[in-house]
């Protein structure tokens, strides 16, 4: 890895030299904005449709270009862009619970303090689902059965440390009763063997549910107020059963950004959310809005790590 | 629903459109033509760039360079034992004895009539039977897919070469190479020695290259490797279509073929690759002269390049309709969908079936163009650049395997991973290790066992989940069947021979 | 399990058998990436224990089976360099490209290697070298920077 670092540190004192100088125009040069994942990801077509508008309200006529640097789910971006020089001149995408679920179970090289959180725009609840043919059509008779027979209910979902994860810990807490988790790698083939009845409940995400509705029950959704994307859900709240959780996307630039180059993205960022255009495009790629801007995104951070640190404490998943 | 595949037509024959699969398939020819290139790293690079294109346009690349690609990894497969693409190592088997034997030319004939015939059946069955074959699909869970990659497995044994003992040692290393990376149940890292970049596991883009890209290159360079570019750069082709005739009596093959790559498509995650192995190994099971396998037969080219095709379009009924591609080029296509705002489900047939539909006449265009594209003109041009003077050769192909690998993720660590591996498959070659095991361990190891766990998690620890739906029980059938059969007839030649004996 | 091509002919009987060498590798490398299992949880560590195991049984039979060779004065006729020189050679051109790769660019460093290495390594031609070079790197960037917007790494005068 040497040459890497030695070609890091050329590449910084060439770069540093020329930049110091006027924070007061930003942005005066292109903003790279990185995406921990391959493109065509959900997080990065977040990221390239938010992109234009961005260009739009930062003005200037600066552009944002996208850089994928997929890997270690989405850990490899994100650790590119705690790393990052905190000019605004890089920013990239953020997910939880996930992100701050790494800095427990792996070495990561950031935490929660190498970042200035700028805004979460998406907020996507967890749904709990069963195969349409299936006996479990409501919340109550799932509950019935899992606590039948602990361990009996086979849950599949994405992974282990994600807010999938997280929300079956929650709702093991609420419903007293123990499920066996089947994580797939990956919603889409959770989602499928769900479809073949391969298990018996499944917790995936609204946005992965809506184009499935006639193929799958959904039992309810965690999230304060049923969801736009899909209104005939109720929630669990509406049900008797507190549960709220999912999983949530935005945007962060490195710490200590400058004030005045956070305030102008943060200004950006409100604008853009409030653009109809945009909520129109992401409501078609699938995404479910919610915004958090700033120090309610941080504090919002705050609460994701507390959770993630509790259920690792009690419920190591590794 | 037939009527949506009618309406979508006219649209798809729009000149852009059209122009667009015309670029792909050529496009897909060089890419998966030039040793380090793969159709993987070519659709990654192009989805970003197709952000804001017209759907079927980007679409209509995409299916191209598909297509093409698994066409175009056979030529320097058959020419310089380099497979292209992942999905052509079964290709070599028979192609470069025939273009040592200059016999080259027709290999790559019968590489292209198959892959086009491989492509159109596929096609047709993602346009005709996408929804019931989804189904099909669904029957599928952990359990029943861990018995498909043990049937996978089985291929193994017939892969194993002269070495017994070094075919297992290869096998051994593919399995734990498809290891690395973070247990994909638990998430707890294997051999990831602290790397973020092995996280995700080795990607076989990365390892295919080093193993088979790499030392012939090195073999260029030391001017001593065995291939007689006197002798495999004059292809002496007649033209295709006067070779198509004799070429005719490869039918059960590629009918078979095409059945075995369509549904080792519509199985999630399996891949062209093992398509390709297990057709090659059918194909030669049902042979009357299977010694002669290896040496140069035609119609091991047949199989294995017809269901490499055939995998294509029906990779992508999983990818299309619930979201799981069958293969890994399948998973970035994915992604060229997703960047377009087309989420995979039911719904997509519903709310943009002129896309959906359109996206699969694509799919039909591009296979029948391979025969126009891929026939003497693309095949003669690269005949051509293998012509060239050895070290300019060598050092062409280590910029390219460079920037194969590199553009795949956009890191300089998975180059460093290709050399590493290309000093192993030098020396593996050199001692006469074979190679296609340790391709095939790495496919199948890891999806095994991510598999198998998966079930015995359903079940509870109870291993009576494998046999206990009908699904797993023809598999373990056919598994059986497959690997007793040959002992069986093994046992009844040597009575027959004792009697005679006797 | 002796159905290889061997060759009587003890014609190298100063080297030591490569086969040999392969098997204390496998058996070694094996060894040594066993140990690393033991802080992996159980079902974690299943398969790779396994493969692992397997490696090291297959180098021992290996070795095993190179002792018994070297005792029947029967040797494998493998030749692992042609020419030991040129290898070593090659392989320090690939390390040294893929090192100025990711320190000077890769355009760059790509259109000095293709001439040199194809030079060093016997086509003397310096109009086909140079001819050869501009096609191929300039096509490489007129699909990679014009046509696909796509990074490679970046020269070091550009950044």
């Amino acid at each position: 890895m040497g040459f890497k670092s030695i070609a890091i540190a050329t590449a910084l004192i060439l770069s540093s030299s020329m930049s110091t100088a006027a924070l007061a125009d930003y942005p005066e040069k292109r903003i790279d904005m990185i995406v921990g994942f391959a493109a065509g990801g959900g997080t990065d077509v977040m990221a390239r449709t938010i992109g234009p508008y961005l260009e739009k309200y930062l003005g200037n006529d600066t552009s944002v270009v996208v850089k994928n640097m997929p890997g270690a789910s989405g850990q490899i971006g994100v650790t590119a862009v705690a790393e990052a020089r905190p000019d605004g001149y890089t920013i990239g995408t953020y997910n939880l619970p996930g992100t701050m679920a790494r800095t427990l179970d792996r070495d990561a090289d950031y935490d929660a303090d190498s970042f200035t959180y700028l805004a979460n725009v998406v907020n996507d609840p967890n749904v709990i689902v069963t195969p349409k043919n299936s006996d479990i059509d409501t919340m109550d008779k799932l509950v019935e059965a899992a606590q039948k027979r602990p361990g009996a209910v086979t849950v599949a979902m994405s992974s282990l440390g994600g807010d999938d994860h997280f929300f079956l810990q929650k709702l093991s807490d609420v419903t007293d009763a123990d499920y066996t988790v089947v994580p797939f790698s990956g919603s889409a083939p959770a989602r499928s063997a769900l479809m073949g009845g391969h298990v018996t409940m499944g917790i995936i995400n609204v946005s992965e549910v809506v184009a499935f509705r006639d193929e799958l029950n959904v039992l309810g959704i965690a999230s304060e107020e049923r969801s736009s994307l899909a209104d005939d859900i109720p929630t669990f709240k509406e049900q008797g059963v507190d549960l709220v959780n999912g999983a949530l996307r935005g945007f962060v630039a490195p710490a200590n950004l400058p004030d005045n180059v956070k305030a102008k993205l943060l200004d950006a960022f409100q604008k853009t959310y409030d653009d109809p255009d945009f909520q129109q495009a992401m409501r078609r790629s699938g995404n479910p809005t919610e915004l958090a801007l700033g120090d309610d995104f941080k504090s919002l951070n705050a609460e994701q790590l507390e959770l993630a640190k509790r259920i690792w404490e009690t419920h190591p998943w590794k | 629903m037939y009527g949506n595949l009618i309406d979508a037509l006219p649209s798809v024959l729009s000149l852009g459109n059209l122009l667009a699969v015309v670029i792909g398939v050529v496009a897909g020819i060089c890419v998966g033509a030039l040793p380090g290139l793969s159709a993987t790293m070519a659709i990654s690079v192009l989805i970003p760039f197709t952000f804001g294109m017209d759907p079927l346009v980007a679409l209509g690349m995409m299916a191209g360079i598909y297509n093409g690609a698994m066409y175009g990894g056979s030529i320097p497969a058959v020419l310089l034992r380099i497979p292209g693409t992942p999905a052509a190592v079964a290709t070599s088997f028979d192609g470069y004895p025939m273009a040592q034997q200059g016999r080259g030319g027709y290999a790559l004939q019968v590489a292209v009539v198959s892959s086009a015939l491989g492509g159109i059946v596929s096609a047709l069955v993602l346009m005709l039977l996408a929804p019931p074959l989804a189904k099909v699909t669904l029957l599928f869970g952990p359990t029943e897919i861990f018995w498909v990659a043990v049937f996978g497995m089985s291929a193994i044994v017939f892969l194993l070469g002269g070495d017994v003992l070094k075919g297992l040692i290869s096998a051994a290393f593919g399995v734990f190479v498809s290891l690395v990376g973070a247990d994909t149940i638990t998430g707890a890292e294997r051999y990831t020695f602290g790397h973020l970049e092995l996280l995700d596991g080795i990607n076989i883009v990365v390892l295919l290259v080093g193993l088979y890209a790499l030392p012939p290159a090195i073999g260029l360079l030391e001017e001593v490797r065995d291939f007689d570019t006197e002798n495999t750069g004059r292809l002496n082709t007649t033209s295709i279509w006067k070779a198509i005739p004799g070429m005719l009596k490869y039918w059960k093959t590629w009918v078979r073929s095409s059945i075995i790559g369509v549904f080792v498509g519509i199985l999630p995650g399996a891949g062209g690759s093992m398509a390709a192995f297990l057709s090659y190994n059918e194909a030669r099971r049902a042979s009357k002269n299977p010694e002669e396998w290896g040496k140069g037969e035609p119609e091991g080219v047949a199989a294995s390049e017809t269901s490499n095709n055939a995998d294509t379009a029906a990779a992508l009924i999983p990818a299309l309709t619930l979201g799981i591609p069958g293969t890994a080029v399948a998973a970035v296509m994915l992604g060229g969908l997703l960047i377009h705002g087309l989420q995979p489900g039911p719904m997509l047939f519903r709310d943009n079936p002129e896309i959906v539909f359109g996206f699969m006449w694509q799919f039909l265009f591009a296979a029948v163009l391979l025969i126009f594209l891929g026939g003497a003109l693309a095949t003669n041009s690269f005949a051509q650049v293998l012509r060239l003077p050895r070290p300019l050769l060598g050092a062409i192909i280590i910029s390219l395997v460079f920037i194969g690998v590199y553009s795949i993720n956009g890191r300089m660590f998975d180059v460093y991973l290709m050399l590493g591996f290309g000093l192993i498959g030098y020396f593996m070659d050199k001692l006469k290790f074979p190679l296609p095991p340790v391709v095939l361990g790495l496919i199948l190891g890891g999806f095994a066992e991510q598999n198998l766990r998966l079930a015995l998690r359903i079940g509870g620890g109870d291993w009576g989940i494998l046999a206990s739906s009908p699904t797993a029980k023809i598999l373990i059938g056919m598994i059986l069947l497959v690997v007793l059969m040959p002992l069986f007839s093994r046992l009844r030649r040597s009575r027959k021979a004792n009697r005679v004996a006797g | 399990m002796n159905s290889e091509p061997t060759n009587t002919a003890a014609e190298r009987s100063g080297g030591i058998d490569p086969d040999l060498i392969a098997g204390v590798v496998i058996v070694l490398g094996a060894g040594v990436l066993l140990t690393r299992t033991t802080d992996m949880p159980g079902m974690t560590a299943l398969l790779p224990v396994t493969m692992l195991s397997a490696l090291i049984i297959l180098g021992i039979l290996m070795i095993g089976r190179c002792a018994l060779r070297h005792r029947r004065r029967t040797t494998a006729s493998i030749k692992v360099f042609d020419n030991a020189k040129r290898f070593v050679g090659i392989i320090a051109a690939i390390a040294i490209y893929v090192a100025a790769v990711a320190l000077l660019g890769f355009y760059t460093t790509t259109a000095v290697m293709i001439p040199v290495v194809a030079w060093c390594f016997g086509y003397r031609s310096l109009k086909g070298v140079l001819l050869a070079d501009l096609i191929f790197t300039g096509g490489i960037a007129i699909v990679f920077v014009l046509l696909m917007g796509q990074e490679l790494p970046t020269e070091f005068f550009l950044r």
